[in-house]
């Protein structure tokens, strides 16, 4: 199994709280005062300094404290999977969902799921990462 | 007279005017079209020819109309501002007037995007109503739309579209009385189904009087069938068939004749209708794809045999 | 203001194919209030490319600038030294904007990146609407502020046609609703009480003064800045 490098981006309300529990390896926590504040650049940019996947992990619905933030971080990240798809990477290497501060577990499961989403593909292209 | 055309002497002459619709096809051949004329000669005054109608490329109106008066018919030159510019418009008025022909019918076309050329430039430099005004300026003051003076005089009965069956319906009674300021001298309605719809409609007319200074025809479509109507019931904008119309086809499916002979019984008794109510002058026949009918409609109507001839 | 979309991204790649260096030049008027040609969207863009070209192995040196207007020199001329870096321009700004940067920068090529769409405005966030054809001669006056040469789609001046329908024109559809721009006009004349215009008929209109009378310029004599003044 290659070494895979994931970037998180986490709502400081919520995922983040969740993602320093379940502290993985090899993962990037990086943290977002609101997932509305994630832009397109910077999920592309994580991609551009070596990301293999991006999760975008925003509060529960109707959760958010600015309201809506956590609905215009799916709706950029839905904008960036087209991105993604025309640029050749594919949409599936980035995901959304919304993670509870207290849910490390499904924190870990979604990055797992990530993880062996990219293994599958890796295998499949022969590709090898170091 | 304007322009003597064999529908104008019917009209002023206090007759009931029939006219019928050719519609040319995608292709150069011009026999199909005359067929259906040849076949309907003795049952109308008068043949609008469409001018590449639904936006679809056809054979013009133009050339169609010139043919069918080299043949002793009368053409209704249709003339869209869709697809020419006032160069083009006056133009074609020359030519169709320098061969005889003496009906132009001025609309505004569907929309380019609904037709077979959907990338097409648009160019309505004119609206019909404009059109209007034009042949009128043409014909009354031997002059072009830029001054410039016709070296040789053009006749024209104008012709024009009203809808009683578009939006918004306060504002159409004054679209027909604006047409007749732009100069029309004879107008065209919308197929008809809504019957109360277009009562309401004609009420208004006379009311103002309109129907004394123009003539107005009754435009008639005959239903072939229950998919037909449905279509252009939900789809064609501008076009109103009451559930009562689409009922009684889809009961006569099992009737002698079925829904073909009850589409041709309602259009039958829409011109009866039409010819009781106040205001109209004549039926306008659109049975396209459907010309071999125009004589058992007009023969079903009573009375309107044989058409009336004049002497030139 | 000017409304654009920026070009599909598969165009975007192609045209830019063969330049090894790049600079993606955002304009911060117009195109970025639409959202389609702002800083943040020429950042986007160059990302996007240099993400393809290293799926493609084919390396590019790309960055991303921007500037208030593409279309005022005195704005170009700040990134005239940045340019000399680089092979080629991908201008996200409005047509006026990237010819501007050719004009300023002869010797450099310089591509559009943004489809120019209209002269309209923002009905809400994220919906822009054409409203103005820049006609040259506005008949605003007569309708009392909408615009019948682009409300209408067949730019008639004494409407509505017979497609009018419900309140829509006759090319609206399911996804794309069009208001029939004769049906708002005499809605809004009946509200201030002057639908007697209606009955007007208007005259033919000279196109000569829009862009059928060839590309227009202004000249104010009493502007120009005369050598020595």
């Amino acid at each position: 199994m290659a070494d895979i490098n994931l970037v998180t981006f986490c709502c400081e309300n919520s995922a983040f709280l969740a993602a320093e529990k379940a502290n993985m390896p090899g993962v990037k926590a990086v943290k977002v005062p609101c997932g509305g504040q994630i832009e397109h650049v910077h999920i592309l940019k994580a991609f551009e300094e070596g990301a293999d996947g991006v999760l975008v992990l925003a509060c529960l619905h109707e959760n958010c404290k600015h309201f809506w933030g956590n609905d215009r971080a799916e709706k950029k990240v839905n904008y960036v999977k087209g991105l993604l798809d025309e640029i050749g990477i594919g949409s599936d290497k980035l995901s959304y969902a919304p993670v509870a501060s207290n849910n490390e577990i499904k924190y870990s499961e979604l990055v797992k799921e990530m993880i062996d989403k990219l293994n599958e593909k890796g295998s499949t292209e022969g590709k090898v990462k170091k | 007279m304007f322009a003597g055309s064999n529908l104008e002497k019917v009209l002023t002459n206090g007759h009931f005017a029939v006219t019928g619709e050719l519609g040319p096809m995608m292709g150069t051949d011009l026999e199909e079209c005359l067929e259906h004329a040849e076949h309907n000669r003795n049952h109308v005054d008068a043949f609008n020819i469409t001018d590449n109608q639904t936006a679809v490329v056809r054979l013009p109106s133009l050339v169609t109309a010139i043919r069918l008066v080299d043949r002793g018919m009368d053409p209704i030159m249709q003339m869209t501002v869709r697809d020419r510019n006032r160069i083009m418009l006056q133009s074609d008025l020359l030519g169709g007037a320098s061969c005889g022909v003496k009906n132009f019918l001025c609309i505004q076309g569907d929309h380019q995007l609904l037709g077979s050329e959907p990338q097409a430039k648009g160019v309505y430099d004119l609206d019909s109503t404009q059109l209007m005004s034009t042949i009128r300026k043409i014909r009354d003051e031997n002059t072009f739309i830029g001054g410039g003076e016709l070296q040789a005089p053009l006749d024209a009965f104008i012709g024009g579209v009203v809808n009683p069956f578009a939006d918004p319906f306060e504002y159409r009674v004054d679209r027909l009385e604006k047409k007749i300021a732009a100069g029309v001298n004879f107008v065209q309605t919308q197929c008809i189904y809504d019957m109360d719809r277009l009562k309401e409609y004609m009420k208004r007319v006379v009311d103002k009087g309109l129907h004394e200074k123009c003539y107005i025809l009754a435009g008639i479509t005959p239903l072939k069938a229950v998919g037909a109507a449905m279509y252009m019931k939900n789809n064609v904008a501008g076009i109103i068939i009451p559930d009562e119309i689409v009922k009684r086809l889809k009961g006569a499916k099992n009737k002698e004749g079925g829904v073909k002979q009850e589409g041709l019984k309602i259009a039958i008794e829409q011109i009866q209708q039409c010819r009781e109510m106040e205001g109209f002058h004549g039926a306008h026949v659109m049975a396209i794809a459907w010309e071999e009918k125009v004589p058992e409609i007009v023969e079903g109507v009573g009375g309107l045999l044989p058409r009336p001839k004049f002497d030139d | 203001m000017i409304i654009g979309e920026r070009k599909p991204l598969e165009e975007i790649f192609d045209r830019t194919a063969s330049f090894k260096k790049i600079l993606v030049l955002g304009c911060e008027t117009c195109v970025a209030v639409c959202l389609a040609g702002g800083k943040k969207e020429a950042e986007e863009t160059a990302s996007s490319i240099s993400l393809h070209r290293k799926e493609e192995s084919k390396p590019v040196e790309i960055k991303a600038d921007s500037i208030q207007r593409q279309c005022e020199y005195e704005f170009v001329d700040e990134i005239a030294d940045l340019v000399k870096d680089y092979d080629v321009v991908l201008s996200m700004a409005c047509g006026v904007g990237v010819q501007t940067l050719a004009e300023k920068l002869p010797d450099k090529f310089v591509l559009p990146g943004l489809n120019t769409q209209f002269l309209g405005f923002p009905l809400e966030q994220g919906v822009w609407m054409e409203n103005c054809q820049a006609c040259g001669n506005c008949v605003l006056d007569m309708t009392y502020g909408i615009c019948p040469i682009t409300r209408c789609s067949k730019s008639i001046l004494n409407g509505p046609c017979g497609g009018s329908s419900e309140g829509l024109c006759e090319i609206s559809t399911q996804d794309n609703e069009i208001a029939c721009g004769w049906h708002l006009i005499y809605e809004r004349l009946k509200v201030l009480g002057k639908q007697e215009y209606m009955n007007e008929v208007v005259p033919l209109k000279d196109w000569s003064s829009s862009f059928h009378g060839g590309p227009r310029k202004i000249v104010r004599e009493d502007v120009k800045i005369v050598r020595g003044e």
